[in-house]
């Protein structure tokens, strides 16, 4: 049965790694700041710096490379989509003519630096996920979002959906794989008729599949509360986050690095030496 | 009309680093009437074959044919494949969507083109195969106990008239009551014609009401055989981790020092061969 | 060294609150300390209803309910109740709450708010006995179904219960999973905590001291096992069960005189019976 599970794209990896040790709030942060400066730099010279930063944070991960890159998988489509729209539909100075197509050098330009900040986006998302065990995601969001409590943001209560989310998935993958297979073999046919018919045809899996999900959300939540399950009251950690050197020094690196970075796209952009 | 698997391979994500050989050179054969049990643990391979069986899954290496045409993916739906082999998978209850249950029965062969009298029939024909009464028909199956809703869901498709079911563990969560009933089932379609492969990881059961057996361990074919081939086997080498019925088990150990002649899977044999020694 | 805790039903009926019967009426039943108790009897028996009530998941709506000594009814002591009283419940998908082995079984200690340190010693012997220590950092999708199961016990396990409940915890699981988690459990009764099965399978419960049988509510049959298991397979037919094979053989060779009549019910006991002659 069921090896769809297994692959779990963006999956913990555990290893013995500085960036596994680190503190998941430190790494949600830096994420988050390095995904938002992705969209400032302007020049595409920074690329292959970006690129080579990334190698190093992958080398430091001790995750295997091939791990990392098969995240870029579901996105690669995407990827190449935005290649071509920005080959084809920037206008400037033509490189390469066929017809009524051409290959500006904007177009060029264009199309390198979107594709790379799209796959940028999502290794660095990777390398969070694949260094960061759900549990500590899922505290360090928690913690992170502990501030807004005070406002009356229920911070434990959407970490600890997150993180039953993330348990669930491959089990409701399964289970709604399942049940296709059940109603294939009761002579559904998912790809016949128009677009309504083929929506129709998958009525008689979302309904199962929402009995299932509330039936279980039922027996978990019984279950919790057997196992003291008392909400974010009095709960501890067995891995507390740790707020040290480690972070404080990835924080001043962090900075020094997009300074330098922001310094170096401001030198490409207006320089006419490079 | 048979079922005929020739040198069945399957590998699952084939070329990726998740990589699983689910099934490896096996082969088997049923027909109409007969009960065929595969035997084996999770991992063993009994799904992936099952599975083969009404073309959800295709065949990498090797074949498979239902009434002598080979299933591939073009020809499941012109050939008709999963209207002649139905599929009751594990846990049935759980593909029930419909507000009333007849509606859920007759899901399957509407989609088949029945319609009208014959369609009314075969309702009932099921409904009465399960053990039903009529008047469950107007109410809505998500409000019956969990025992009847299975009986539903297995009624659902034996109203498609097929001439092969397929069975996942269909005794999984019974009590002994439930499970006699189920085994009454097979034995019924059976003698009415009916093919059936029952997939499962009891042994004892499947030794107790099987045609043939097969057995399978890690996608290897074990022993494919009648039940008392495959006991003897079994006990020759216990090369799986399936573990052995009880009393097969002791007869077999007892065997081996002497104490008794053969082996067996009946307690009362057992123990007339023992006072028989002493 | 009996760590287990005592149970007391006095005049314990239930209730379903859109019900318009019981579904369980007066019963009066008292659990020794250490014993290991198989509740059988069919879907609707109301098995499932009076087990819930000995971990507080349910309250007697007439009657009284009480664990170690204590009112179930009384909610300032629930909390300590299911510190006391772990469950294990029937599907292992619908009990693990966490994405990673180790953090799964980690879940109940933190609950508890012990210290870390603390939390770490317990998963990892937790772990050690269900056998699950190589895979505690393996995401549970990549477990088959009696490792979750065993998972699920790991989890109970770290709580240190001195109660242990089961809602027909084997019944989704395959033969061999199922003789693991029975030794597991065999384990937990010699160290002494009391164990409270519901089944329907007598194959499980072989190695219990004591069986309740069930019956629309009401307790209709409460031997030792032993007395039990000399029922006829007819009889045990009536009540919808099915009479483990090895039993019958063990009754028939003991009828014959030739094995001792305190010989246990399983292989390894007769057949070491049957060297001595």
């Amino acid at each position: 049965m069921p090896l769809i599970s297994k692959i779990s794209i963006g999956q913990f990896i555990p290893a013995k790694s500085f960036i596994h040790d680190l503190d998941p709030r430190c790494k949600i942060v830096v994420t988050i700041f390095l995904m938002a400066e992705i969209f400032i730099f302007k020049s595409v010279r920074t690329i292959p710096f970006w690129g080579l930063f990334l190698f190093i944070l992958i080398y430091l991960s001790k995750v295997p490379f091939r791990a990392v890159l098969r995240s870029v998988k579901p996105i690669l489509f995407f990827v190449i989509f935005t290649i071509f729209i920005h080959l084809l539909g920037t206008k400037g100075n033509n490189l390469f003519s066929m017809g009524p197509f051409s290959i500006t050098k904007e177009g060029c330009i264009g199309a390198l630096t979107m594709s790379f900040r799209l796959l940028y986006l999502v290794l660095y998302a990777a390398i969070l996920t694949l260094t960061t065990s759900p549990s500590k995601l899922s505290n360090g969001i928690e913690s992170l979002m502990t501030p807004f409590k005070k406002i009356g943001f229920p911070a434990h209560e959407v970490a600890m959906m997150i993180t039953i989310a993330l348990r669930f998935i491959p089990t409701l993958f399964e289970e709604t794989s399942r049940i296709i297979k059940s109603q294939l073999s009761r002579g559904v046919n998912f790809n016949e008729g128009g677009l309504i018919k083929r929506a129709k045809a998958y009525i008689p899996v979302l309904v199962p599949m929402f009995a299932l999900v509330f039936m279980r959300a039922d027996i978990l939540a019984t279950a919790m509360e057997s196992r003291c399950y008392r909400g974010g009251i009095g709960k501890t950690e067995m891995y507390p986050l740790t707020w040290g050197k480690k972070e404080n020094i990835t924080i001043i690196m962090f900075i020094i690095i997009s300074f330098s970075m922001l310094f170096l796209d401001r030198v490409f952009r207006y320089s006419t030496f490079f | 009309m048979s079922i005929v698997v020739k040198e069945l391979y399957h590998t699952y994500n084939l070329g990726l680093p998740t990589e699983v050989t689910a099934l490896s050179g096996v082969s088997m054969s049923t027909e109409r009437g007969e009960i065929v049990s595969v035997v084996g643990l999770m991992g063993s391979g009994k799904s992936t074959l099952a599975q083969h069986l009404n073309g959800l899954l295709f065949a990498q290496i090797g074949s498979v044919s239902v009434d002598n045409c080979e299933i591939t993916a073009k020809s499941v739906f012109t050939n008709e494949v999963r209207r002649k082999v139905g599929y009751v998978f594990q846990y049935p209850e759980q593909q029930i969507f419909s507000e009333t249950v007849e509606k859920e029965i007759s899901f399957a062969p509407t989609n088949w083109g029945v319609t009208g009298t014959e369609l009314t029939k075969r309702i009932k024909e099921s409904l009465s195969t399960v053990g039903l009464d009529e008047n469950v028909l107007t109410k809505n199956p998500f409000t019956l106990s969990s025992g009847i809703k299975r009986r539903v869901a297995i009624a659902s498709v034996i109203a498609a008239t097929p001439d092969f079911i397929v069975l996942d563990e269909p005794n999984a969560g019974l009590d002994a009551r439930g499970t006699e009933e189920l085994i009454n089932l097979m034995k019924t379609q059976a003698d009415q014609g009916v093919g059936i492969v029952h997939i499962t990881h009891d042994l004892t059961l499947a030794l107790s009401i099987s045609d043939k057996i097969l057995v399978l361990d890690e996608g290897k074919s074990i022993s494919w055989g009648t039940p008392k081939k495959t006991a003897e086997l079994l006990c020759l080498e216990h090369l799986i981790k399936l573990p052995l019925p009880d009393i097969l088990n002791l007869s077999n150990i007892l065997k081996k020092r002497g104490k008794v002649n053969q082996v067996t899977l009946n307690p009362y044999e057992l123990a007339s061969m023992i006072s028989e020694r002493e | 060294m009996k760590t287990g805790i005592p149970f007391s039903l006095k005049g314990a009926e239930f209730r379903y609150p859109d019900e318009a019967e019981n579904t369980l009426f007066p019963l009066d039943l008292e659990i020794r300390p250490g014993e290991w108790v198989a509740v059988l009897g069919p879907n609707g028996s109301g098995k499932t209803t009076l087990l819930k009530m000995l971990n507080a998941l349910l309250v007697p709506t007439q009657g009284l309910c009480f664990v170690d000594g204590v009112d179930s009814s009384d909610l300032n002591l629930t909390g300590s109740i299911r510190e006391k009283v772990s469950m294990v419940f029937q599907n292992p998908e619908d009990q693990i709450v966490a994405a990673i082995v180790e953090e799964d079984v980690a879940f109940g200690p933190e609950n508890l708010g012990l210290e870390p340190e603390d939390i770490r010693i317990r998963v990892r012997d937790a772990l050690t006995t269900a056998n699950l220590w190589e895979k505690r950092t393996l995401p549970i999708s990549s477990l088959s179904g009696g490792q979750k199961q065993r998972l699920a016990l790991a989890g109970i396990f770290a709580m240190k219960p001195k109660a242990l409940l089961l809602d027909e915890a084997l019944s989704m699981l395959d033969p061999y999973s199922k003789k693991e988690i029975i030794k597991l459990i065999i384990n937990e009764h010699k160290s002494g905590i009391t164990i409270v099965q519901v089944t329907h399978d007598l194959d499980e419960i072989l190695f219990a001291d004591r069986v309740i049988v069930m019956e629309n509510g009401e307790i209709t049959c409460d031997e030792s096992i032993n007395e039990f298991l000399r029922r006829s397979k007819e009889n045990l037919h009536e009540m919808k069960l099915k009479k483990p094979d090895i039993s019958i053989l063990r009754e028939l060779l003991i009828n014959k005189k030739i094995i001792p009549e305190n010989t246990k019910s399983d292989i390894d006991s007769i057949n070491k019976a049957l060297c001595l002659l």
